[in-house]
């Protein structure tokens, strides 16, 4: 975030043959481990929505469909009787009901199998409505694994979608290197965030569109920063405008992206409104048509085949109308500060201290469908640590305020205000309706952003005692890992 | 650098040292459970009546002492019930236990256990619930299709719900001397080719493999 050269504190250490370092690689190597353990540890279809994630992946993989159709089933055959053999939609939330692991059951499943059709699924469900990049990139793995039986092709899905974690680590790792030059023990700290954080990896270890979802925000933060700070080169600026549109094409709510990306490119072009016209053109062209060749290709597919490009939004923006606004900011005050005299309880009063309700219990530990938790002193503790890293990274923006970039950090700022602000009002339409919305994974596409705010805490510290805080703080997130996967163990097959 | 890795290594020391605590302190005693849950009163055994679920297949090994339920005797002390398990598919009592009465009427009641020594049914078999008071007994679990490869009968007729049938040994062993056993339970209903072998050297990656990386990652990266 700071304007010191990009060579500053340069490496000791040359990079590998690989071109990476050896610490980034060390990392991703980390998250990969981790992330493949979860998909082999969860049992099928205890992670959130995974069914509906899977029957999309599974059609695509099948017969190259889309899902949605009224007149079929939801799930094919073979996935329904799969689910029903381990007794997935019993166990889903409910603590006292481990998956069935008796290997007769399991024999007689497999012996039934083979006469189940896997392409007759493609009928609505909640995930029917989203759009397809992530399911047809897990997909590949589902097909990689075609030949074996169900499970073999839900790990499949499973692996393709846990190859993201690495690419999340490695685009905070070069999201640090933007924002405090490349001082490796700063991206080490931010890129351990990632890596080391239990819930991304559990959500990147199941088939789910936000594992990529995750990595494809971190890479738009980083090339958002780098054209800014790079003078709008026309690569940089494609190839960012291209992510935010392949952003959009993994789930819906990546149009909270369209904002901070018109700001960049609109500081960009301003900064360069001496140039020549032409290579203005180019550059803006090049971003137009990186945006025009991912989310402009993926709404003409979708028009084509008479489907909304981006459902939720529509949904959201439909719901503007019959807005109580005041009641809206009354909830959003209610979400993180204690209710005013004046105010009547939110929409979010059942849920008690939504904020930490939902970022940090949710966010920093909730297995399965939510339901695998931890003690709530545990989530106490997280919480100090969570609002001192806050704090700090808070201080050691303001303390570095003179040597900030401001179109960086109103970039930064914008994404994070988009995203609290699209999940802030489904979650208040939602709740308004009766049900639940927000989860503490949906933060995690800034999962890179807290990675950086880990890192500006530790700036706040004396050199000498920054090594031993980075390296105490890495170990302490590997243990709790440890501590989620034996959560996880314990809940499921002890 | 050096204190980074000090402080890592102090730090995984401690964790792993709470870890290894947790897993000698946290304890269960459950060998199988049909998965389901008691979300509510689904069978009423009069006095006399006898409500059975079956037929179960217990994973390869298994082994168990007790059979858990789900029992309620609404406004007093519970009725004694006899627990019994049969052949799948009929004939005399396998082995029999009894589960006292006087428990309380929790609601929703607590998993109450009958002991029927020791037991290792290979093949299909039935639970069976005798209500022996003189006092109506509320069986809880849910409605039937919770337990697919099982179904309930009461006084011999098909019920539609399924019973919260548990299968227990007498001791609770720790978290850490059942990791075999669930490694095998994870072995199932997952790929192919996962095993608990597999586990095992999945597990060394983690426990070895995380810390020797992260450790790389601090020695180039401080």
């Amino acid at each position: 975030m700071t304007r010191q050269g990009p060579q500053e504190d340069a490496d000791a250490h040359p990079p590998r043959a690989s071109g990476l370092p050896s610490p980034l690689l060390a990392l991703m190597l980390v998250a990969l481990i981790l992330s493949v353990t979860w998909a082999l540890a969860t049992p099928a279809f205890q992670a959130p929505d995974e069914q509906s994630h899977f029957a999309y992946a599974q059609l695509l993989g099948e017969r190259f469909e889309l899902p949605g159709k009224p007149n079929r089933p939801i799930y094919s055959d073979e996935h329904a009787v799969a689910a029903a053999s381990v007794n997935a939609d019993q166990v889903a939330g409910q603590p006292l009901t481990p998956p069935e692991w008796s290997e007769t059951l399991e024999e007689r499943w497999r012996h039934g199998t083979v006469r189940q059709a896997a392409d007759s699924g493609g009928g609505p469900h909640s995930a029917s409505s989203y759009p397809p990049l992530s399911y047809l990139w897990e997909s590949v793995g589902y097909r990689l694994f075609a030949g074996g039986e169900f499970f073999d092709k839900l790990f499949g899905a499973r692996l393709l979608s846990a190859l993201w974690l690495p690419v999340t680590v490695l685009a905070t790792w070069l999201l640090a290197g933007e924002l405090f030059g490349r001082r490796r023990p700063l991206q080490l700290a931010a890129a351990a965030v990632p890596a080391l954080l239990p819930m991304p990896a559990f959500i990147s270890g199941s088939v789910s569109p936000d594992g990529m979802l995750y990595a494809v925000w971190t890479l738009v933060l980083w090339l958002g920063v780098r054209t800014l700070r790079r003078g709008m080169p026309l690569g940089t600026t494609a190839a960012f405008c291209a992510l935010v549109g392949i952003a959009c094409v993994v789930k819906s709510v990546s149009y909270a992206l369209l904002p901070p990306a018109l700001l960049v490119l609109a500081i960009g072009l301003w900064r360069r409104r001496e140039e020549p016209l032409p290579r203005l053109a180019k550059v803006a062209a090049g971003a137009a048509g990186a945006l025009a060749l991912t989310l402009g290709v993926w709404i003409l597919v979708a028009r084509g085949l008479d489907r909304t490009a981006a459902a939720n939004v529509s949904a959201g923006v439909g719901a503007a109308s019959g807005t109580d606004l005041r009641a809206l900011l009354s909830y959003v005050w209610q979400y993180y500060l204690p209710r005013l005299p004046f105010q009547d309880p939110s929409v979010a009063a059942a849920i008690g201290y939504p904020a930490y309700r939902v970022w940090i219990v949710l966010g920093w530990g909730a297995f399965g469908w939510l339901e695998v938790k931890f003690p709530e002193l545990v989530y106490r503790l997280l919480a100090f640590f969570t609002a001192a890293v806050g704090i700090a990274a808070v201080v050691a923006i303001w303390r570095a305020r003179r040597r900030i970039e401001l179109a960086v950090l109103a970039f930064l700022a914008l994404t994070t205000i988009a995203l609290l602000a699209g999940l802030h009002w489904s979650d208040y339409h939602v709740l308004a309706a009766g049900n639940r919305f927000m989860q503490g994974r949906y933060i995690f596409p800034l999962v890179g952003l807290m990675g950086c705010a880990l890192a500006a805490a530790a700036l706040l510290l004396p050199e000498r005692a920054r090594g031993g805080a980075i390296g105490a703080t890495l170990a302490g997130l590997f243990v709790f890992h440890l501590f989620s996967l034996g959560l996880v163990i314990e809940r499921f097959y002890a | 650098m050096r204190s980074g890795v000090v402080a890592f290594l102090a730090v995984l020391a401690l964790g792993l040292l709470a870890l290894l605590a947790t897993g000698l302190t946290r304890a269960s005693a459950l060998v199988y459970t049909l998965g389901v849950a008691p979300q509510g009163p689904v069978g009423m055994l009069e006095p006399g009546s006898r409500a059975c679920q079956g037929a179960v297949n217990l994973p390869g090994d298994a082994r168990f002492e007790r059979i858990g339920l789900y029992p309620r005797t609404p406004g007093g002390p519970g009725s004694p019930l006899e627990v019994s398990i049969r052949p799948a598919d009929g004939g005399a009592a396998l082995a029999r236990g009894e589960l006292p009465g006087g428990y309380r009427g929790d609601e929703p009641p607590r998993l109450r256990y009958a002991d029927l020594g020791r037991q290792r049914r290979p093949e299909p078999f039935t639970v069976c619930v005798t209500n022996r008071g003189s006092r109506d007994v509320e069986l809880w679990g849910t409605a039937a299709l919770a337990s697919p490869s099982t179904s309930s009968v009461l006084d011999g007729k098909p019920g539609n719900f399924d019973l919260g049938v548990t299968f227990a040994d007498r001791e609770e062993r720790s978290l850490l001397a059942r990791l075999p056993e669930a490694a095998e339970h994870a072995s199932v209903f997952h790929p192919g080719w996962t095993s608990p072998w597999a586990y095992a050297v999945l597990a060394a990656l983690v426990l070895l493999g995380g810390p020797a990386l992260l450790l790389v990652a601090l020695r180039r990266g401080l």
